[in-house]
């Protein structure tokens, strides 16, 4: 009788924790990331612990920001088909709200309307991203898995280089480097009764990096929001005027 | 409700008769019966030796988990668990969170959606049907997001990925996200919606079809629809999804209405088959300066 009761209670247990495995957190939904008033985006952007950097890469961030002081403010980079597209270290941290769709097997997630990143949970692994057929994108190759009520992004396969004449690397925030070498690992977790998005970064590269480099945001639920759409148009002269204007605005005479 | 919780518990209540039947029953002769077979418990304690059992439904449940008393204990456990497993995943593995089909997957469309049926056009929009194919070159050209219906019309694999809350959908073109709310939402109101190539898009579930309402299109990007005419801000578009050959097809049946384009509405149907999953960037880099690739185009109307 006794052994009975503790193999219906063990059935019990052994239901409730098969659904619980199944029932994981829907992050689905618009989320703004949470500046804490950096001022601007350089400052914002850099507002992160301090990465243990390579000497090599502080002399590049020297040089970059010594470029930057002269004037090397425009992108004057040609824009071709070949440029890889996206990034991710910008596109998480900027303004544009992130825009979840969670599935089952993969996760999309948004620039406001714009196209984003996926993220595979169907159990692929990646690609072999020194193939000459894996073609590169500032977000890289990313795939996913649960640990309990956390979301784990494991993301290689960035470009080597991307169309930018200031700076042909995509940085990271502190003055890192994504690139072909580069492994990001990212941890989501729901917060605050669902009403906050957490995401911790570690980047790891070692010929960026003496040690991964570690920071987090949080971003912030947008009930309801509706997302925007980018409505440039190339065919605009004023528009690809703006593109060759620097957004810091010249000095007062 | 005593009566239910009596007919669950009976085993724990009467231990015995489970441990007792099967040898009794070997003590009596084989049964006559070939209908149940020997693991199905207690045909001679409940139903007399020899007779057929006669079991109400919970009792059956119950007689296939417990099995009879010669079965090894580890294999009934073993069996138990088995099912609530199963029940559990069978129970958590619809649309995450839901009950209702899930549409996520990779969809193709094929040429047998290609042949739409011509539209019953006002005169106005007949007479600007080649204008409207030079301003959708235009739209190409310059790589502007091409919006519906060309969204859902990419010769490209759509990636369609559905959440309690919202869907979204991928395509390969210069186009946007677009988004699919079903968390019962309505349009916004009309002095805040901000006009897209995509529309605002609400759906609701009618048994296994989601019905899909979108209104609040821009007049950017690649307006022609299939079989003629074009969107225009005043369009209204209704769509019904459903999944179809045991979910290796998409159905999807769009029905636009437009009283300065349409003379009735117009519908038709595109039917994508699911293929299998995609690594490649669902990307098609537009570079709008690609001065042989404009005149590529241009040359072409």
């Amino acid at each position: 009788m006794r052994s009975r009761s503790i193999e219906l209670v063990a059935m019990l247990l052994c239901w409730c924790a098969c659904a619980n495995a199944q029932a994981t957190p829907d992050m689905s939904g618009m989320w703004l990331v949470q500046d804490p008033g950096s001022g601007n985006w350089a400052d914002w952007f850099n507002n992160v612990p301090k990465p243990a950097l390579r000497p090599e890469l502080i002399k590049d961030n020297d040089a970059i920001a010594a470029r930057e002081a002269a004037g090397a403010v425009v992108n004057r980079a040609e824009r071709l088909a070949s440029c890889p597209f996206g990034n991710l270290p910008m596109m998480m941290a900027s303004s544009p709200p992130l825009n979840i769709v969670q599935s089952r097997d993969e996760i999309l997630i948004g620039a406001e309307a714009n196209r984003g990143r996926f993220i595979y949970l169907d159990g692929r692994g990646h690609p072999d991203t020194r193939s000459p057929d894996y073609v590169p994108t500032g977000f890289g190759h990313s795939i996913g898995r649960w640990e309990a009520d956390t979301l784990v992004v494991d993301t290689v396969g960035f470009p080597a280089r991307v169309c930018d004449s200031r700076r042909p690397v995509m940085l990271t925030p502190g003055g890192g480097r994504a690139k072909e070498t580069t492994h990001l690992i990212e941890r989501f977790r729901l917060i605050e009764g669902g009403e906050m998005l957490s995401v911790t970064f570690t980047w790891e590269d070692p010929t960026v990096l003496l040690a991964p480099h570690t920071y987090s945001y949080k971003y912030k639920r947008l009930a309801g929001a509706l997302p925007i759409e980018n409505n440039d148009d190339p065919s605009d002269p004023a528009y690809q005027q703006r593109q060759l204007q620097s957004v810091i605005p010249p000095p007062q005479k | 409700m005593r009566r239910f919780f009596d007919e669950i518990f009976v085993w724990a209540k009467f231990p015995s008769l489970v441990k007792e039947g099967w040898p009794r029953h070997k003590e009596n002769g084989p049964l006559p019966l070939k209908a149940w077979p020997g693991w199905f418990v207690q045909q001679p304690i409940i139903g007399g030796l020899n007779q057929p059992p006669r079991l109400g439904p919970l009792r059956r449940l119950r007689g296939i988990f417990l099995m009879g008393a010669a079965t090894p204990p580890w294999l009934r456990r073993g069996v138990l668990f088995a099912a609530l497993w199963l029940s559990s995943s069978l129970a958590f593995g619809q649309s995450p969170g839901t009950s209702h089909p899930d549409l996520s997957g990779y969809w193709e469309l094929r040429y047998d959606s290609f042949n739409v049926q011509a539209a019953s056009l006002t005169p106005q929009a007949a007479a600007d049907q080649a204008n409207q194919r030079r301003r959708d070159t235009d739209a190409v050209r310059w790589c502007i997001n091409v919006g519906v219906p060309a969204l859902m019309g990419d010769r490209s694999a759509l990636d369609l990925r559905q959440s309690p809350t919202v869907i979204g959908m991928v395509a390969k073109a210069p186009s946007s996200v677009r988004y699919i709310y079903t968390d019962g939402r309505p349009h916004p109101d009309k002095d805040d919606l901000d006009p897209t190539t995509n529309g605002h898009s609400i759906g609701h579930w009618e048994g296994d079809t989601i019905v899909v309402d979108t209104i609040g299109f821009n007049d950017r990007g690649v307006r022609s629809i299939p079989g003629g005419g074009l969107r225009t801000p005043n369009s209204h578009l209704t769509e019904r999804y459903r999944l179809l050959e045991g979910g290796q097809r998409l159905s999807v049946t769009f029905t636009w209405e437009d009283a300065g384009v349409f003379q009735k509405p117009h519908t038709y149907e595109f039917r994508y088959y699911r293929v299998r999953q995609i690594s490649e960037p669902r990307v098609f880099t537009c570079n709008p300066n690609d001065a042989e690739r404009a005149k590529f185009l241009l040359d072409e109307r």
